[in-house]
């Protein structure tokens, strides 16, 4: 916590400020990217939600107290960045988000920054299926491996509210591989 | 009092912990398909650059807040009146500047919100300083009905 009350002051202040975002950004930068790209899939996609999420963080980060961890705060920014993108995107292709997942998933065969094969698609394509609270709490859950407690910061929700989440996210899961 | 040892009545079906093992196990190949996922060489150092030269690009450009809101909205349909319209179209277009001024500007967000499409306007550059959070969600669901998370109110 200390850690993150110095990074935070130094957000803050005009002088530190260059420095602290070089620290936000070299320790944040990966697992952000990461985190966004399992909700988005395309890279140029994530690489365009991963610019907005810091540009976000800058704009804010005066109205950050304290009173959460700069980490969950951070996801949930990255979060709704993402699902932002992907709603309005979806949007303008005019289909829905479950078709818009689908879409991108079908087209991981032919993309180059993608070396799964059908099985590691057929998961993906599981993933996508889930409702998007689902697949934020399965991702963060399973794959971030966060605490309930910091996921149910990041997306405002009850820890008991996630954990039925997860539980259904998994057991969707499961059913779409045994189909 | 020690509880363990009592029964407790609840049963679970057969075989269930068993298959709540073998569904973990199914899904820790989930995990490898992370890896699956790649970034073209050297994308880390190149986007670490450029999100240091965009934050910095940032802090030197002066941030200006749109306010009043309706008067932003106002300024962005003559803006792209202007943009999208031959000058004889736009003298035709008299209605629009009628329509300002039998309105005085009281408009309400849905009006305001129906004279342009959403294709025009980004709604995420427009900077709420003075705007209640309720009103916020309120244009924001008025932007965006399938919009179902907060508002951009990134406050902790």
């Amino acid at each position: 916590m200390e850690e993150q009350n110095i990074l935070v002051h130094a957000l803050k202040n005009t002088k530190t400020q260059e420095a602290g975002f070089k620290t936000l950004i070299k320790e944040y930068q990966q697992p952000l990217y990461w985190h966004i790209r399992k909700i988005v899939f395309d890279h140029d996609d994530a690489d365009d939600v991963l610019q907005n999420t810091y540009i976000k963080i800058f704009k804010n980060i005066k109205k950050f107290r304290g009173e959460s961890k700069l980490s969950t705060w951070i996801y949930r920014i990255a979060s709704n960045e993402a699902l932002t993108f992907i709603t309005q995107k979806s949007r303008k292709l005019g289909l829905s988000i479950n078709e818009y997942n689908e879409n991108q998933i079908n087209q991981l065969e032919a993309d180059i920054f993608f070396e799964g094969d059908v099985i590691a698609r057929k998961l993906q394509l599981a993933i996508a299926k889930l409702p998007e609270k689902q697949r934020l709490v399965f991702n963060l859950k399973y794959f971030e491996e966060l605490k309930y407690k910091d996921i149910s910061e990041i997306l405002e929700t009850s820890v008991g509210g996630l954990k039925a989440s997860y539980h259904h996210a998994v057991k969707k899961i499961k059913n779409e591989l045994e189909k | 009092m020690n509880s363990k040892n009592k029964d407790h009545g609840y049963k679970v079906p057969e075989g269930y912990f068993h298959k709540q093992s073998n569904l973990m196990d199914e899904l820790y190949s989930i995990s490898e398909v992370e890896l699956k996922f790649k970034v073209p060489e050297g994308y880390f150092e190149q986007s670490e650059k450029e999100l240091l030269k965009l934050v910095s690009k940032k802090r030197n450009n002066k941030i200006i807040y749109l306010i009043p809101y309706a008067a932003y909205i106002a300024a962005c349909f003559i803006i792209i009146l202007l943009l999208n319209n031959t000058p004889e179209e736009i003298e035709s277009n008299a209605f629009v500047d009628r329509y300002f001024e039998e309105k005085e500007n009281n408009f309400t967000t849905n009006e305001l919100l129906e004279l342009i499409t959403t294709d025009e306007i980004d709604f995420k550059t427009i900077v709420f300083e003075d705007f209640s959070t309720e009103t916020i969600f309120e244009l924001q669901q008025a932007y965006d009905p399938d919009f179902n998370l907060i508002y951009e109110d990134y406050e902790d």
